[in-house]
């Protein structure tokens, strides 16, 4: 995909993605996590719904407390999505942010994450 | 120092000698000519151009001030015949030792990344966080990581992970999860 195309679905995406959020934070509906099902175990991703109805209602608090790491993740995601679209745009940009360190070390933050939630 | 070079059947130059890190096909059995020389001789034999071979003039070149952060060291794989061996260098801990007859090349700017998708990736360990979520990371990951190395042909393969394994991951983690909640109420 070209850098225009690439630009324009990625947007896209990340809007549709958004409203789907949105819609379904004031829908009653609610989607357990399959990992969870199976295992009994937390995943880094468990909490989000809560998390997110939490925001919406304004309860800061519970929401931190039901998954800590969702708003930086939330962050991380748009900033890369944002950042490999426009990647011709911005190159230099994109070669700091992708930078092999900084991306396992993010790995490595999700694992930890991942192991202390479920001691 | 004006170097000639004998490449691809024509003779090529003058080139200086830190021109030469960016000139591909180049190894040790290439001839070459600068003032001084009786005749063409081949690269690997003069010890004028010893920092080419041994990796020091990349090291330099890679160092001054106007270079990039990010440094990539990709090894010319020499042609397999009649390769003349280079004697070892003292020892230094810290220098990739090369290999006989390679020649060290300076990263080629404008070879773009493949796409990593590390963005939709770090989203899909929220939505739907299977083993194939974190799968999905990793390689996005290992795209940005190959690529570093100056290693294209693993990037690409990466990448193509990457993509199957978000599709994958989304079709996975998010169906599942809407039948469970239609069945279980």
């Amino acid at each position: 995909m070209k850098g225009k195309n690439r630009i324009i679905v990625s947007t896209a995406l990340l809007a549709t993605a958004g409203l789907a959020v949105v819609l379904w934070c004031y829908s009653p509906l609610s989607l357990p996590c399959v990992f969870k099902y199976i295992t009994g175990y937390d995943c880094p991703g468990c909490g989000t719904q809560r998390a997110l109805r939490a925001y919406a209602s304004g309860d800061f608090v519970a929401a931190i407390n039901y998954n800590p790491l969702l708003p930086f993740a939330i962050a991380a995601g748009v900033f890369y999505v944002i950042v490999e679209a426009a990647k011709d745009h911005w190159p230099r940009l994109y070669r700091q942010a992708t930078r092999p360190a900084i991306l396992w070390a993010m790995l490595g933050i999700i694992v930890i994450f991942w192991i202390v939630r479920n001691l | 120092m004006k170097i000639w070079v004998y490449l691809d059947g024509r003779q090529q130059g003058p080139y200086e000698l830190k021109d030469l890190l960016d000139l591909e096909g180049m190894n040790v059995n290439t001839k070459v000519w600068f003032d001084g020389l009786p005749k063409w001789e081949p690269a690997g034999t003069l010890a004028e151009l010893r920092p080419l071979f041994d990796g020091t003039l990349l090291q330099q070149e890679l160092h001054t001030p106007e270079a990039e952060e990010e440094v990539v060291v990709e090894i010319e794989t020499p042609v397999e015949e009649d390769i003349i061996t280079i004697e070892e260098s003292p020892a230094d801990e810290n220098r990739p030792r090369y290999a006989p007859g390679a020649m060290y090349m300076r990263p080629k700017p404008g070879v773009p990344s493949p796409p990593s998708y590390i963005g939709w990736s770090i989203f899909l360990l929220l939505c739907c966080c299977s083993p194939v979520s974190l799968g999905a990371l990793i390689a996005s990951i290992c795209v940005s990581t190959f690529y570093g190395k100056g290693q294209l042909d693993k990037a690409r393969r990466a990448s193509l992970w990457a993509q199957w394994l978000i599709m994958l991951s989304f079709a996975l983690g998010i169906l599942p999860m809407m039948l469970m909640s239609m069945l279980l109420g």
